[in-house]
C-alpha cells in the first residue's frame, strides 16, 4: 500500500467488504490520512471522497450512510474497488474481480478495467474465466503449481495454449493427438 | 451509528429507563427529584465509566474480565501512597492511577496480541492476578477512612456546578470516547477490526495493534475508577468491586453492543450502564428485595441480546430478497 500498489482480494465478503460499517466508511477506511485534519476525521471530506468514487463505478445505492451489507453481490465488489481506487494506486492488483456476479455487472467491471488502463495505472487481473483473460488482457501470464510456466501476448493468446500452459501439456504431445 | 438521528436501539432503552422512573415515581414520587436523579446519577458514574472502556474492547473481538481487579488493585496502591505521602497533590495521584491502570491494561493487551492467547483466558488470569498483588501489597489490611488525607477522599465528591466532581468526571469520559469513536482514526479502525478483522487486514489495519489500545483504555479507565472509588467510599481493601466486571460487561450488552464485536455505540454503553443504575437505585425504595434486582438485570441482559440478536438476523434475508432487484 505505502508503494501505490493495491489488492483487490477475491472473497468481498471475508475480505473486501465490512459489513456493519456504512458504504462511505468502508470506501474511505485506507484513506483517512487523507480526509482528516489534526487527527480528527472529517465527514465533509468523507462524503466527498466516497461520492466521486462511487459515482465514476456507477455504484447503485440509496444512500451512502446505509449499511454495506444491504448491497448487492456486484455493487459490493464496486465498493471495495472504489476503496482502492480513492487510495490513488499506482498498480492495482484485482483477483477474480467478476466471480460470482451477474452479466450486466461483469461487463461494466471489465469496461471500467480498461478505462483504469487507458488512465495510465497498472492493471493485474487474476483470473481462472478464459474467454475473460483472452478479452481483457494485454500480456497474460500463465502460472501453474506457483510457477510461471509461460508469457503470451498478442496472437499466442487462444484458448488452447493458455489451457496447455495451464495444464502443463507441451505443444508435441497435442499434434501427436 | 454515526448518522442515524438516536437509533432505535437506543430509543428503545432509553424509553425502558423512563418507563422505570414512571413507575418507581408513583410508588414514591420523591425519586424522580432533580437531586435524586443527580444522586443515582452519580451513583452509577464508576459503571459508566468503566462500561465505556469494556466497550472499546468488546468491540474489537474481545473482553475485559480484569476491570474490577484492576480498578481494586489501583484504588489501593493510591490509597496506600496517600497514607504514605499525604501531601501528594491530586492530579499526581490521578496521573498514577490512570498510568497504572494502562500498564495493567497493556499487560492483558500484549499477551492478546503477541501471544494470541484468547482475551477470555488472559484477563480471567490476570484477574485473579491483580487481586492477589493487592493482597500482597497490603497484607490483607485495610485502610480507613481516618488514614485517607481530606484532600484525597473529598476530592471526588466536591461539587461543581450542582455535582460532584465524579458526575463531572463521567460526563467528560462520555464526550471523550463519543468523539474518539466518531471521528478518529482510532476509533474507525475499531469498529472495522470488530466487524471484519480479515478485511481490516487487507485495508493495512493492524488488528492485534488496535486490541492493545483497547485493552489500554479499558484499563486506564479502570484505574481512573479505582482512584474514584476508594476515595469515594473512603475505604481500600481486598475485595472492592468484587464481580463488578460482570455488571460492566452486563451494561454493555444491555446497552446494545454486540459481543460478537463491531456494533455497539457510546450512546448505548451509557443507557445499559444507567439503566442498570437506575434498577439498583430504585428497588429498595419500592421495597423490593435485593435479590430481585439481580433477576431483574439477568433478565434485561437476555431480553436485550434476544432484541439484538434478531435485528442482524433480519438484515440477513433482506441482502438475498434484494439481490434481484438492486444492481
Amino acid at each position: 500500500m505505502a508503494n501505490g500498489i493495491v489488492y483487490v482480494p477475491e472473497d468481498r465478503g471475508k475480505q473486501g467488504t465490512i459489513i456493519g460499517l456504512p458504504i462511505f466508511q468502508n470506501i474511505t477506511l485506507p484513506s483517512l490520512g487523507r480526509t482528516s485534519k489534526s487527527g480528527f476525521l472529517r465527514l465533509a471530506e468523507e462524503f466527498k471522497l466516497a461520492r466521486e468514487y462511487s459515482e465514476r463505478l456507477d455504484l447503485r445505492a440509496a444512500s451512502l450512510d446505509q449499511d454495506v451489507g444491504n448491497l448487492s453481490g456486484g455493487n459490493q465488489q464496486k465498493v471495495v474497488i472504489a476503496k482502492w481506487l480513492a487510495t490513488q494506486p499506482q498498480v492495482i492488483i484485482l483477483d477474480e474481480p467478476t466471480k460470482g456476479i451477474d452479466i450486466g455487472s461483469k461487463a461494466a467491471v471489465h469496461e471500467f478495467m480498461a478505462e483504469l488502463a487507458a488512465q495510465g495505472l497498472s492493471v493485474i487481473m487474476v483470473s481462472s474465466e478464459i474467454p475473460e483473460v483472452i478479452g481483457m488482457s494485454d500480456r497474460v501470464i500463465v502460472m501453474r503449481d506457483g510457477r510461471i510456466e509461460a508469457e503470451l501476448e498478442g496472437d499466442a493468446l487462444s484458448p488452447e495454449t493458455l489451457v496447455r500452459h495451464a495444464a502443463g501439456i507441451s505443444a508435441t504431445l497435442m499434434e501427436e493427438a | 451509528m454515526v448518522l442515524r438521528h438516536i437509533p432505535i436501539r437506543e430509543a428503545i432503552l432509553g424509553a425502558a429507563i423512563l418507563v422505570l422512573l414512571g413507575v418507581v415515581s408513583t410508588r414514591y414520587s420523591g425519586f424522580i427529584a432533580p437531586a435524586n436523579l443527580a444522586n443515582v446519577f452519580n451513583d452509577t458514574a464508576p459503571l459508566i465509566i468503566l462500561a465505556l472502556g469494556q466497550m472499546v474492547v468488546i468491540l474489537t473481538r474481545c473482553i475485559d474480565l480484569s476491570v474490577a481487579a484492576n480498578l481494586a488493585l489501583t484504588g489501593m496502591v493510591v490509597a496506600m501512597l496517600n497514607v504514605a505521602m499525604p501531601g501528594l497533590p491530586i492530579p499526581v495521584i490521578l496521573a498514577i492511577a490512570i498510568l497504572l491502570g494502562a500498564v495493567m491494561g497493556a499487560i492483558n493487551g500484549l499477551l492478546v496480541w503477541k501471544l494470541a492467547i484468547p482475551p477470555i483466558v488472559v484477563t480471567l488470569g490476570t484477574m485473579t492476578i491483580y487481586r492477589g498483588v493487592i493482597f500482597l501489597i497490603s497484607e490483607g489490611k485495610w485502610i480507613n477512612a481516618h488514614e485517607m488525607s481530606t484532600a484525597f477522599t473529598g476530592f471526588s465528591r466536591a461539587a461543581f456546578l450542582g455535582l460532584p466532581v465524579l458526575s463531572w468526571i463521567a460526563i467528560m469520559t462520555v464526550i471523550v470516547f463519543g468523539m474518539m469513536m466518531s471521528r478518529t482514526a482510532l476509533g474507525r479502525s475499531i469498529f472495522a477490526v470488530g466487524g471484519n478483522p480479515h478485511a481490516a487486514v487487507y485495508t493495512g489495519i493492524n488488528v492485534g495493534k488496535t486490541q492493545f489500545l483497547a485493552f489500554v483504555l479499558s484499563g486506564a479507565l479502570a484505574g481512573l475508577t479505582g482512584y474514584l472509588w476508594v476515595a469515594r467510599y473512603a475505604v481500600a481493601y481486598v475485595d472492592i468491586a468484587r464481580g463488578f466486571e460482570l455488571e460492566v460487561v452486563a451494561a454493555c450488552v444491555i446497552g446494545g453492543i454486540s459481543i460478537a464485536g463491531g456494533i455497539g455505540s457510546v450512546g448505548g454503553a451509557v443507557l445499559g450502564a444507567l439503566f442498570l443504575g437506575v434498577v439498583k437505585n430504585a428497588l429498595p425504595v419500592v421495597n423490593i428485595s435485593p435479590f430481585w434486582q439481580l433477576a431483574i438485570s439477568g433478565s434485561a441482559i437476555l431480553i436485550a441480546v434476544a432484541f439484538n440478536a434478531r435485528a442482524g438476523r433480519s438484515k440477513g434475508r433482506v441482502i438475498l430478497k434484494s439481490a434481484e432487484g438492486s444492481v
